[in-house]
């Protein structure tokens, strides 16, 4: 077993639930427990997978047979099963988690991240074998959000790379030269992989936008990951997003850039603000306090300080198997903060139509929030050299 | 403009495309519909797409329509909102907020406020169940109590199975897309594989990802080089110090968007000057896919496909992976139905577009086989991925300096 820590926080939610067996369908699920990272799977759901964890037996992967041996180029158990083209996958999979389940008669599942497909045929299957299912969702979320010392030294890692490379790609900028926002999307990917950054598609996500494309958070649409032939202007804002994953835990960054040696007075402004309100959120970012909580505090502070804050989307959210995922700090989140969550800050200021973020890493510790991805200080953005 | 300029639908296009969506809806009496599916609603929308919707890198986004009032409403966080305006909906967009313990009780408030007065005769909203997990339907029941819910894949199954010759027209450039990208790759790695520093397996999948942009491509979704012991596998993490090896086969798997429409590829060239047992193999490899398109007629069975590979298997004694299904159909995702495989039984019929995939092994049991796409028509199959033919097996060679 490769991953002792992660199969003792599974186990836990067995034995807190008096479960025979847990069985995982959500693809980040499954990839949590029990390290399978096969990232079409998001994209080819008639492929389904699961992961079993029972009582008295070793844990369980069951992928269809093309997956077979990639599941197990990741996986932290030697348990990996296939199923074959006889019937439809849904139904062979079925098929092969009940016989593998039994004699277990209370079985906790992820349901809500299940598709309600899955999850009628898993419930019609189980039923009939006589199973009790137990919801098992918000205990999956929970230990989730609160990483072992390997993931937060992974998403540390990860993180840190990940503002490298962005400062990889920035010490090319020269005032002037334009360049397109192609490449400078362009740019950040071979950044990446200058720096043993796995190639990867789907959300292997990087992109600049610039100019007026500032006035849209996804610009270029739909070409999210390739941008535009947006030519860089003297002073112009570049904001780079960039996301990398690297043994299957995710970095998601935001920095920017100033295409001049110097910002102007807006410019200034705006940075001003975004400093201020990554203060607020360090010092707001305590153990036990409620997300909702943090959110309206800082709504209040931003109005009473005139921050121009974005109030409309969340101020942050975190970062693990996946590249955003709960608790949020959000108008609504009802989770409290805790240590060892590992949050993505991002709040976002608006200066006349204009859009302005710069997205830090922490990880929660007893004492606070400690910033993980400053490869240089982000107090002052990056500013270009003027010429070559 | 060219047929081949047009990259997203033109306006008459989306609106055959309605037309199409509303007669069948209509005919199954379903009043009114929730998707939250990428495919779908980029399908159901003609044509939005959203960021990573699949791999929640975004908050869900969903789409929802009345076909009694043609209402239509794509509800997204307000970070996606300028999206819709970007790509033309003529629709209205919802913006909600996260206010509720999660996205997906955010998302099922916000919109069932706004229609939740709409459509009260029927009170049956059909749904995606395949691509709607089960805390979001639990969601929409609890904010739009009384209701009744019913899945409505069967349905949009059977509208995506036959495209319109628009959808034919997007995913041909999409086809048109992965080539043109793959072939700049080899182009890139021609004169620098053998070279004694090496060129890296990472950049020549990379080279593939930015040409795809370069030529117009919106997105790429799987990406993948396999060679050596890892090219036994369907897929595999690229090594990211990894480089080529001489006298071996090389299969980049990849797959690649246009407007929201797929095509999946997979490509195998052989490093160095092949002799006789990589020609035999490669040419084995023809044999059966020959065996397959020939297969692919209007009138069968999807499975009939998967039958004759196997029977010209055995006549010859090529041996084939039986892990997978030999293709499957594209369209607003990178696989969909109808599936050339022993389970499914569609009958096939023209206007379907399917990928055709059959792999044999090379020496080293490496999997080796190219992806084509193609247009099911009355008689022969039409080729969609015709850019360049690649049934000569292509020798990627050489030993200069960068090309750059």
């Amino acid at each position: 077993m490769k991953n002792v820590a992660m199969y003792k926080k599974v186990k836990s939610i067995v034995d807190e639930n008096h479960l025979d067996a847990l069985v995982l369908g959500g693809t980040y699920n499954i990839q949590y427990a029990t390290g399978v990272h096969i990232p079409c799977a998001h994209a080819q759901t008639d492929l389904v997978m699961f992961a079993v964890f029972a009582v008295g037996k070793e844990p369980m992967v069951l992928v269809p047979k093309c997956w077979e041996s990639v599941a197990r180029q990741t996986c932290y158990f030697t348990n990996v099963r296939s199923y074959g083209l006889d019937n439809r996958p849904l139904e062979m999979a079925t098929a092969a988690l009940v016989d593998w389940c039994q004699p277990a008669k209370r079985i906790g599942t992820d349901d809500g991240n299940m598709s309600v497909t899955v999850n009628a045929q898993l419930a019609h299957a189980f039923e009939r074998a006589g199973v009790t299912l137990v919801p098992c969702k918000s205990h999956i979320s929970k230990a989730r959000s609160i990483k072992t010392d390997e993931e937060v030294a992974l998403l540390t890692a990860i993180a840190y790379k990940t503002d490298h490379v962005i400062n990889g790609h920035f010490h090319h900028l020269s005032a002037d030269r334009p360049k397109t926002a192609s490449s400078i999307s362009e740019s950040l990917r071979i950044h990446s992989q200058e720096r043993d950054i796995e190639i990867s598609g789907y959300n292997a996500c990087s992109r600049a936008v610039l100019g007026e494309s500032l006035s849209k958070f996804w610009a270029y649409a739909p070409k999210y990951g390739f941008a535009d032939c947006e030519m860089t202007k003297d002073n112009d804002t570049i904001v780079a997003h960039v996301l990398n994953t690297e043994n299957g835990y995710w970095s998601n960054a935001t920095r920017m850039a100033i295409s001049s040696d110097r910002m102007s007075d807006e410019q200034e402004r705006m940075y001003a603000a975004l400093n201020q309100l990554r203060d607020l959120l360090l010092s707001s970012l305590r153990i036990g306090r409620k997300c909702s909580d943090i959110y309206h505090e800082m709504i209040e502070h931003s109005k009473k300080e005139s921050l121009s804050l974005v109030n409309n989307i969340p101020l942050g959210f975190c970062v693990g198997v996946s590249p955003m995922e709960g608790p949020f700090l959000s108008p609504g989140e009802e989770q409290t903060v805790e240590a060892s969550m590992v949050l993505v800050l991002n709040p976002v200021v608006k200066y006349g139509t204009y859009f302005y973020r710069s997205s830090d890493t922490v990880v929660i510790k007893e004492d606070g929030p400690e910033v993980v991805n400053w490869y240089k200080d982000w107090r002052e953005p990056y500013l270009a050299i003027l010429a070559l | 403009m060219g047929r081949m300029n047009q990259t997203c639908f033109t306006k008459d296009e989306k609106n055959e495309l309605e037309r199409k969506v509303q007669a069948q809806f209509n005919s199954k009496k379903i009043d009114s519909i929730i998707t939250v599916g990428s495919s779908n609603i980029t399908y159901l929308s003609g044509g939005m797409v959203f960021p990573y919707i699949d791999q929640a890198l975004v908050h869900p986004v969903a789409l929802y329509i009345c076909f009694k009032t043609n209402r239509r409403i794509l509800a997204c966080t307000f970070d996606l909102s300028d999206i819709p305006a970007q790509l033309g909906w003529e629709g209205e967009t919802l913006i909600y907020e996260l206010t509720e313990a999660t996205p997906e009780k955010s998302l099922a408030v916000a919109l069932s406020r706004l229609i939740s007065d709409e459509d009260l005769s029927g009170n049956m909203i059909g749904a995606d169940y395949e691509a709607m997990t089960g805390g979001q339907l639990d969601a929409f029941k609890e904010a739009l109590p009384g209701r009744m819910w019913t899945s409505v894949d069967a349905i949009l199954r059977d509208l995506r199975l036959i495209k319109t010759s628009a959808e034919v027209r997007l995913l041909e450039i999409a086809g048109r897309m992965g080539d043109r990208g793959f072939i700049s790759a080899v182009n890139h790695a021609e004169g620098t594989v053998l070279d004694t520093l090496s060129y890296p397996m990472w950049e020549y999948a990379e080279r593939f990802r930015v040409h795809v942009g370069e030529f117009g491509g919106s997105g790429v979704g799987n990406l993948s080089v396999l060679r050596g012991e890892r090219g036994r596998d369907l897929y595999s993490a690229t090594g990211t110090r990894e480089t080529f090896n001489a006298d071996e086969f090389i299969r980049m798997e990849y797959s690649v968007h246009n407007y929201g429409y797929w095509t999946t590829g997979a490509r195998t060239v052989y490093v160095g000057y092949p002799e006789s047992p990589a020609e035999k193999a490669w040419s084995d490899n023809l044999i059966l896919r020959k065996a397959a398109i020939h297969s692919l007629k209007a009138g069968k069975m999807a499975s009939d496909v998967y039958t004759a590979v196997t029977a010209a298997s055995e006549k010859t004694g090529i041996g084939f992976w039986h892990a997978t299904d030999v293709g499957h159909g594209l369209g607003a995702s990178e696989r969909e139905a109808p599936f050339l495989a022993p389970y499914d039984h569609t009958e096939l019929a023209p206007g379907m577009v399917i990928v055709v995939a059959v792999y044999t092994y090379a020496i080293d049991q490496a999997l080796i086989g190219n992806k084509d796409v193609y247009l099911v028509t009355e008689e022969e199959p039409k080729l969609l991925t015709w850019y360049k033919n690649w049934d000569d097996l292509y020798a990627l060679h050489g030993t200069s300096a960068r090309h750059g």
